[in-house]
């Protein structure tokens, strides 16, 4: 067949119409992303050459029409996002752009421009969305381009599969994962781009309980924790330090100004667990960990109150390790500063509450029992738990305490460290989150956002800062009935509930877990891998040591070894032969052997019979072989495959041929 | 400009190639092709995804977007993977050459070339360095045959140039190529001219062939003596009747004075046009089923019948060097 040169080759019609499929494959994804109107203009070019040539018609388009149509769509998208600059306005140009092309593309060129492109339009899908469908469409949608590539550059007309298109994508996979895994890469970003998120999360860093009418609970999840020591720690251990709120002004609680202690002075005693945590983006500093932390790896910093902060706010999953040790005692000694930060009320406000809570500290008589004397208070008396309580303003402590008697966490935290403090106990209150789903496929905790808690912390000599959690101490029959599963979910907290054991492990429930494991695999070494996770791989692979260009070295080589592999592979696999041609193969390499090679403008007829004139006493060996090979080849028709004849015949072919003896 | 100089760039790397690999390749009647013969180079398209490439890659790094990496190093593979299956794709094919029918000058040369292979090769464009290329699927196990168009346009005997072969599939952004440097000759007659004054025959014959003959069965020519095995039918009975003893009649067929074209008939008509009107008189008279011969200044074939001589004769034309 007789080909032009590329560059006068004309696209047909069905190429047009395959490039117009290519793009709305392509094209698909990104549309979910785009404002509607712009979807429409995208799905425009395209969709006209489908149908133009599917009535045969022509697709030609007026060159300077086409110019308008481009001018004014650049116009609209300006107009639409009022600048050109920035992902949105970019992409959106991008993409109009390239389904216009299709338009004006004549050319064998048009052809192999739109394909190539297609590459790179795809790919600014997944600056929308990093779904986990996406990746396997992504594959889906280069093998199509493969395809059709493949296709184009086939010029004779053979009927062509799908699976060229498929092998050379997984062929190219390993190559992928290694490049992935290894290639050096830059720190971004290379420039800012606008408009870049901001959102809060289940923990701020106040804590203004009288103001909240309706707390939502958020089923995000808020981090991931895997212990790497095989105990895991008792479930009434739980709770997930963030923040400590010492300094309160009647209505807001908030970290305290002023740094008292400084010094280091946790004791690590009892069980230490380590673990990994895994924290979504909280666009703050702290961090968290299980109570107490007592030591924490990488640049972070372990504070005097036992909390933990990141060098920089947290825009990004992050991972980080820790060790806990639940009974650790923060503090053994106070300094007076500390002692007054921590013993601090507003004054003229809540008198009510302190005059009770004198009144009760010297009736028990010890910090302990008063502590259990106030649990036992909203034990018996009709405290409530609910998300909805009553706005309480001015006065919250007295409001609450004696008035509405319903709230949450944040109420009852807030006004039991209140009611410590007017006392003559210091205390505080510790934010951050309780309990936590533990995910039998993964292997860790899933702390989500609704699990987000205050509770209460005060200071016993010798003991340090003691955990105490007053929202626990509401008697079961009082929680929200809205709240029932909720609180199943959170087991220990209402402890006396009957219910929650038997809600354990459905086939749902199984599959829940499963898909999160999978989400968390995906963001943990597909989403998050970066330059630090690169590093720990080389030290994991004990290639830290060796100076960068070693390590470069060692790359490249491993990549060309796969490339030569890859090379090989492809170089070997020779089309599949059947047993007929096998056996022949076979008696012609013995033959080359012996220095006879057939030619290639012989027949096997020819060959044999030159082959038996010029060695006579292979006569007999060869003559057999000769017949049966002529019987199976040129006589097929006369028999099925499934004949007896046919059967043995190709048997003694094949036996002839492998013990063939010259 | 810079496809212009990316593409001169290319033409002279490939003519230093050709002449690299002309200077160690052996001449052969058949050859393969194999990794140290073949080369692979970018097309424009390559050089596209590439930049394409280097764009995903810096959107990858600005965004920190692990998937952009993903899909960028995705194309990376299919593009080195593509390199290796156009590499791949003309590695490995067997070509041996046949002899082509001689031309005349001003006609093209095809030269038969055939192609095989242990496996399936897609898409493989042969031809003449600078001519067209054919384009063919090579199944396994089977020969294909592709014809080698070269223009003649000098006549004599030629070696085939260099023959190109490359491929773009499967994807089109590398193109592997390599020369076949083939132990070949074509012919190339001269072109026939018709001459202005027509031919009259040997004018002054040196009659050699006046009165020739040969035996034969048109003519009676006059009686011998018998001989055993002559036919009975040839027998003379009249002079046996006569007493003469057995005669036996003799036939011969006579000859027209078969044409002797003489290069130095032509006076005062330069070198290749004379040539030009000798090859019109010798296929005129092939074609009227005379025998004709030839006489050149350095070589002379006597006159004689068929295909052959003809190929003769016109092989001393296209090869005369006057």
């Amino acid at each position: 067949m007789l080909v032009l040169p590329e560059n006068q080759r004309q696209l047909s019609s069905n190429k047009k119409q395959s490039l117009a499929l290519v793009q709305l494959l392509i094209l698909f994804p990104l549309m979910l992303q785009l404002p509607i109107i712009l979807t429409a203009i995208v799905l425009f070019a395209p969709i006209y050459v489908l149908v133009r040539g599917r009535l045969n018609q022509s697709m030609a388009v007026n060159r300077w029409l086409l110019l308008i149509i481009s001018l004014l769509v650049a116009i609209f998208v300006y107009q639409y996002y009022g600048t050109f600059r920035g992902k949105d306005a970019g992409v959106a140009l991008i993409v109009c752009m390239y389904s216009l092309k299709l338009l004006e593309s004549w050319k064998y060129r048009d052809f192999n421009l739109i394909l190539t492109l297609s590459f790179f339009i795809f790919a600014m899908t997944f600056l929308f969305t990093q779904s986990f469908w996406v990746l396997p469409y992504m594959f889906l949608a280069f093998a199509v381009i493969i395809y059709v590539l493949m296709r184009g550059n086939a010029y004779a007309s053979i009927s062509f599969s799908w699976k060229p298109a498929l092998k050379l994508l997984l062929l190219s996979a390993p190559l992928m994962v290694l490049l992935f895994l290894f290639f050096p890469r830059l720190p971004g970003p290379l420039w800012k781009m606008p408009g870049q998120l901001t959102s809060g999360s289940g923990v701020s860093d106040t804590m203004s309980p009288g103001d909240i009418s309706t707390l939502n609970l958020i089923d995000e999840p808020a981090f991931r924790v895997k212990f790497t020591t095989d105990a895991l720690p008792k479930t009434s251990d739980l709770y997930w330090r963030g923040l400590v709120l010492e300094s309160y002004d009647g209505i807001t609680w908030r970290e305290s100004e002023q740094r008292s202690d400084i010094t280091k002075n946790i004791q690590t005693q009892g069980e230490v667990f380590e673990y990994f945590v895994t924290l979504e983006p909280t666009r703050q500093r702290w961090l968290f960990g299980l109570d107490v932390p007592v030591s924490l790896r990488q640049q972070s910093r372990l504070k005097s109150d036992a909390t933990l902060v990141a060098p920089y706010r947290i825009n990004k999953r992050i991972r980080y390790r820790v060790s806990s040790a639940p009974e650790a005692i923060i503090s053994e000694t106070l300094t007076p500063v500390a002692r007054q930060i921590n013993l601090e009320l507003p004054e003229d406000s809540n008198e009510q509450s302190k005059q009770w809570a004198i009144e009760k500290f010297t009736e028990a008589g010890s910090a302990e029992s008063f502590v259990a004397e106030l649990l036992q208070h909203i034990n018996q008396q009709p405290y409530f738990y609910t998300l909805t309580p009553p706005i309480m303003e001015r006065e919250m402590v007295d409001d609450f305490w004696f008035n509405h008697k319903s709230g949450f966490c944040e109420h009852y935290a807030s006004s039991f460290v209140f009611m410590l403090r007017a006392a003559g106990i210091p205390a505080r209150v510790v934010t951050g989150y309780q309990g936590g789903e533990y995910n039998q496929v993964g292997g860790y905790y899933l702390i989500k956002q609704k699990d987000a808690h205050a509770w209460a912390e005060y200071w016993v000599q010798d003991k340090g800062w003691v955990r105490v959690d007053p929202t626990s101490a509401v008697a079961p029959s009082r929680v929200d009935v809205s709240l029932q599963a909720e609180m199943m979910e959170r087991g220990f907290l209402f402890d006396e509930l009957p219910d929650a054991e038997l809600l354990s492990s459905g086939w749902l429930d199984y599959a829940s877990q499963w898909f999160d494991n999978a989400n968390s695999f995906w963001q943990e070494w597909v989403l998050d891998y970066n330059q630090d996770n690169q590093w720990d791989l080389l030290k994991w692979l004990k290639l830290q040591s060796l100076p960068a260009y070693y390590v470069n070295g060692i790359v490249l080589l491993v990549v060309f070894a796969v490339i030569y592999f890859l090379w090989r592979r492809i170089s070997r696999q020779h089309t599949h032969l059947d047993d007929v041609a096998k056996a022949y193969q076979r008696v012609l390499k013995r033959l080359a052997k012996k220095g006879v090679k057939k030619r290639v403008d012989e027949g096997a007829q020819q060959f044999f019979s030159r082959v038996i004139k010029q060695n006579p006493q292979w006569q007999h060996q060869l003559s057999p072989i000769l017949r049966d090979y002529q019987t199976l080849r040129y006589r097929k028709s006369a028999f099925s495959k499934k004949d007896e004849v046919f059967q043995q015949c190709l048997a003694r072919l094949k036996r002839n041929a492998r013990y063939l003896q010259l | 400009m810079p496809a212009r100089w990316l593409s001169s760039l290319r033409l002279g790397i490939r003519a230093k190639l050709e002449r690299w690999q002309r200077s160690r390749a052996p001449l052969a009647k058949s050859l393969q092709l194999s990794q140290r013969n073949t080369y692979v180079f970018p097309t424009r398209y390559g050089f596209m995804l590439l930049l394409t490439i280097i764009l995903m890659g810096i959107g990858a790094t600005n965004y920190q977007n692990n998937l952009v990496f993903i899909a960028t190093f995705t194309v990376i593979a299919i593009g080195i993977v593509a390199i290796l299956l156009t590499f791949n794709n003309l590695v490995g094919l067997k070509f041996s050459v046949h002899n082509a029918e001689p031309v005349f000058c001003g006609q093209t040369v095809r030269v038969p070339i055939s192609v095989t292979a242990d496996k399936e090769h897609l898409s493989i464009s042969i031809g003449a360095e600078q001519e067209v290329l054919h384009t063919i699927d090579v199944a396994p196990m089977a020969e294909q045959r592709v014809d080698v168009v070269v223009p003649a346009l000098k006549r004599g005997v030629h070696s085939l140039k260099a023959v190109r072969c490359q491929t773009l599939f499967p994807l089109g952004f590398v193109q592997a190529w390599s020369w076949l440097f083939f132990d070949s000759q074509y012919v190339v007659y001269p072109k026939p001219v018709a001459p202005d004054t027509e031919w009259l025959g040997n004018g002054d014959s040196n009659g050699q062939y006046s009165d020739s003959f040969k035996p034969g069965v048109e003519e009676f020519y006059g009686l011998r003596s018998y001989k055993r095995g002559d036919l009975m039918s040839r027998i003379h009975w009249k002079s046996f009747a006569q007493g003469k003893g057995l005669q036996t009649k003799e036939f011969v067929d006579y000859l027209t004075e078969p044409d002797v074209f003489d290069y130095d008939a032509f006076v005062g008509i330069d070198v290749e046009t004379r040539l030009s009107q000798l090859c019109y008189l010798l296929l005129n008279a092939h074609e009227e089923g005379n025998a004709f011969g030839i006489k050149l200044p350095n070589k002379y074939l006597a006159p004689d019948k068929g295909e052959s001589h003809l190929h003769n004769c016109l092989l001393a034309l296209a090869e005369f060097e006057g």
